[in-house]
């Protein structure tokens, strides 16, 4: 009897120990899905009133690709930039920014399994004490926040 | 052990298990009752915050969200809810001064209707009485604990019903309503039982998936079987950015959860708008009453999710929040048939997924849960000697290899219950047996 009880007892402590762990792979077993990835490849420092080439890469078959350009506040008056499709399946933009500035890059890119959007910010040139400012405000912003919220713990 | 004997055994345990989980039912059956009618009672609670009046066009979403910006200014975005219908405001949910709030916008002027603490939202106060008896954990497990044994007392109870002998139409399915009290209750209490049991051992199966131990250890195994619901949505993490960090842009979190790195990089890219968000979630024809949880890190994902009524509607999926790459789209189509299965089991717990019906069908369950204690109490305390609690007196279930197997077995699948039996027989052993006091009371037999 004894010795059921301890194996009982034995038994129970190890299902009720055994970790809640979901499996790194789980997934998938599920509907897996293939999202398009982007590099952007371009000068670590960009200048106005030169040609700047980007180049970009989907790391898929790309069926549909586009990009956009704006101005920080010109969000209305963005232009839509051209792209050439180059030998090793990456593309290439040339542009060259009238004025420095902060601009915002959008790609709309299109493959066969997902769609992707992003936008890259970019730093042209020196910017004037506004457009630093506004920068910084951001990060003061985020800085506010990071403390804000570690006050309550 | 004899047949007799059987019989009074497992009356015992019926006996003490009942009156042990007596008062969690009562208080399960009564905020779940009132629970069930929470599509009614919040579309009458706020009311006025739902509705608005219909204009020409909404404004982006990005508009709305930066005008209750601008109203908090301390405030943390940290999720949205574009509203279903042309008449209903959008929700803005926030963290103010470690609290959350729900401020509801109207998406033509971009005016605040009002805004709700969160924390005195009634219905999520029933909720958690009837999860955790506001408790947290610990008012976790005892619920847990109370629907396990719940399971006990109906298969018992059944033993007990199954009538021996001549069978009879009353006092079995039928109640016997011109007979002395005694058999009235006694009636009230096994007949409601029987003709509920199916549907509480339901009630308790599906419950107990939102359990913190037994319903986490499911939903783990499940998943990681692949017989269940994908990773995210009960259990498992959330996939991430496919964006490398220093690729990303330094700026402002508005659902930080966790200190950004000094890096101050300026260059990069920046998170998608609100409003491409949810023009994919339109794309995508989800379910128009989801909601979308900003990331909570630099690497974390947009997610959409909706829980409408019927289980068929629901949708999980993680945007990348720099790319807007869909990086998982769960339906329930997608969930694996065990996975459907609970999720069909739990909008019908709920009271959702048959609608109106469901919802009286769930409230008759409730009311026939409390007529079951109550009948049961009543019948006890009519018996109840002075000197004990006036259970059967029986033979131990040690004496019983059967009971022993079974006792074993179900304490395997719900380890919650394993404990709880190991404790009470420690109980009885160390403390009852050696107090004659307890023994008296507990009846508590020599063996």
């Amino acid at each position: 009897m004894k010795k059921i009880l301890l194996i009982t007892t034995l038994l129970i402590l190890l299902v009720a120990c055994s970790p809640n762990q979901v499996n790194g792979d789980a997934a998938s077993l599920y509907k897996t899905e293939d999202p398009a990835q982007i590099s952007l490849d371009l000068p670590d420092e960009l200048t106005s009133k030169e040609e700047t080439h980007i180049e970009i890469d989907v790391h898929q078959a790309v069926a549909e690709i586009s990009a956009s350009l704006w101005k920080q506040g010109e969000e209305n008056d963005s232009v839509n930039l051209d792209i050439t499709k180059m030998e090793n399946e990456t593309y290439l933009m040339k542009h060259t920014f009238r004025e420095d500035g902060i601009y915002y890059l959008q790609i709309r890119a299109e493959t066969s399994e997902s769609k992707i959007m992003p936008t890259k910010r970019l730093i042209v040139g020196d910017l004037s004490k506004e457009e630093q400012e506004l920068l910084e405000q951001e990060s003061d912003h985020t800085d506010h926040d990071g403390h804000d919220h570690s006050d309550h713990h | 052990m004899k047949k007799k004997s059987l019989y009074k055994t497992i009356w015992r345990w019926h006996f003490y298990a009942g009156i042990l989980i007596a008062p969690f039912l009562i208080i399960l059956a009564i905020s779940g009752g009132i629970y069930l009618f929470k599509p009614q009672i919040e579309a009458f609670l706020y009311q006025n915050y739902y509705e608005v009046e219909v204009r020409d066009e909404k404004t982006a979403p990005e508009q709305q969200i930066n005008a209750v910006q601008d109203e908090y200014p301390d405030a943390t975005v940290t999720r949205y809810r574009p509203g279903e219908t042309d008449d209903r405001s959008a929700e803005v949910r926030v963290n103010l001064d470690g609290e959350s709030y729900t401020i509801f916008v109207d998406p033509y002027t971009n005016d605040m209707i009002g805004q709700l603490n969160d924390k005195n939202r009634f219905i999520d106060r029933v909720e958690e009485f009837h999860g955790e008896l506001m408790l947290g954990t610990f008012g976790d497990r005892i619920v847990e604990l109370a629907a396990c044994w719940t399971l006990i007392l109906v298969i018992t109870g059944l033993f007990i019903w199954f009538p021996r002998g001549k069978r009879k139409l009353f006092g079995t399915i039928l109640p016997r309503l011109n007979k002395k009290k005694r058999i009235f209750f006694r009636d009230m209490h096994a007949v409601t039982g029987f003709w509920l049991s199916l549907a509480i051992i339901f009630l308790v199966l599906t419950g107990l998936l939102w359990s913190g131990f037994w319903g986490t250890k499911v939903q783990t195994l499940a998943t990681n079987l692949g017989i269940g619901y994908p990773p995210s949505i009960w259990v498992g993490d959330t996939p991430e950015s496919t964006v490398q960090t220093k690729d990303i842009a330094d700026v402002p979190w508005s659902a930080q959860t966790m200190p950004v790195p000094e890096s101050d990089q300026q260059q990069g890219f920046i998170p998608l708008s609100m409003n491409e968000v949810v023009r994919i979630a339109d794309e995508e024809n989800i379910y128009p009453t989801y909601e979308v949880i900003y990331p909570s890190s630099p690497e974390g994902v947009y997610t959409l999710s909706v829980f409408p009524p019927k289980a068929q509607d629901e949708a999980t999926m993680h945007i990348d929040q720099y790319t807007g790459a869909i990086l998982a789209d769960y339906r329930y189509d997608h969930y694996q048939p065990l996975g459907k299965l609970m999720a069909w089991g739990i909008t019908v717990h709920k009271g959702l997924e048959y609608g109106l019906a469901n919802q009286i069908g769930g409230l008759i369950v409730c009311i026939g849960i409390i007529t079951i204690v109550f009948s049961g109490i009543i019948m006890w305390w009519k018996r109840k000697p002075d000197k004990h609690l006036g259970a059967p007196v029986a033979p131990s279930v040690r004496t019983s290899r059967r009971l022993i197997i079974l006792l074993i077995v179900f304490g395997l699948l719900f380890p919650l219950v394993g404990i709880s039996i190991i404790v009470v027989f420690l109980l009885e052993w160390l403390i009852i047996r050696r107090i004659p006091t307890l023994k008296q009371i507990f009846q508590i037999e020599e063996s």
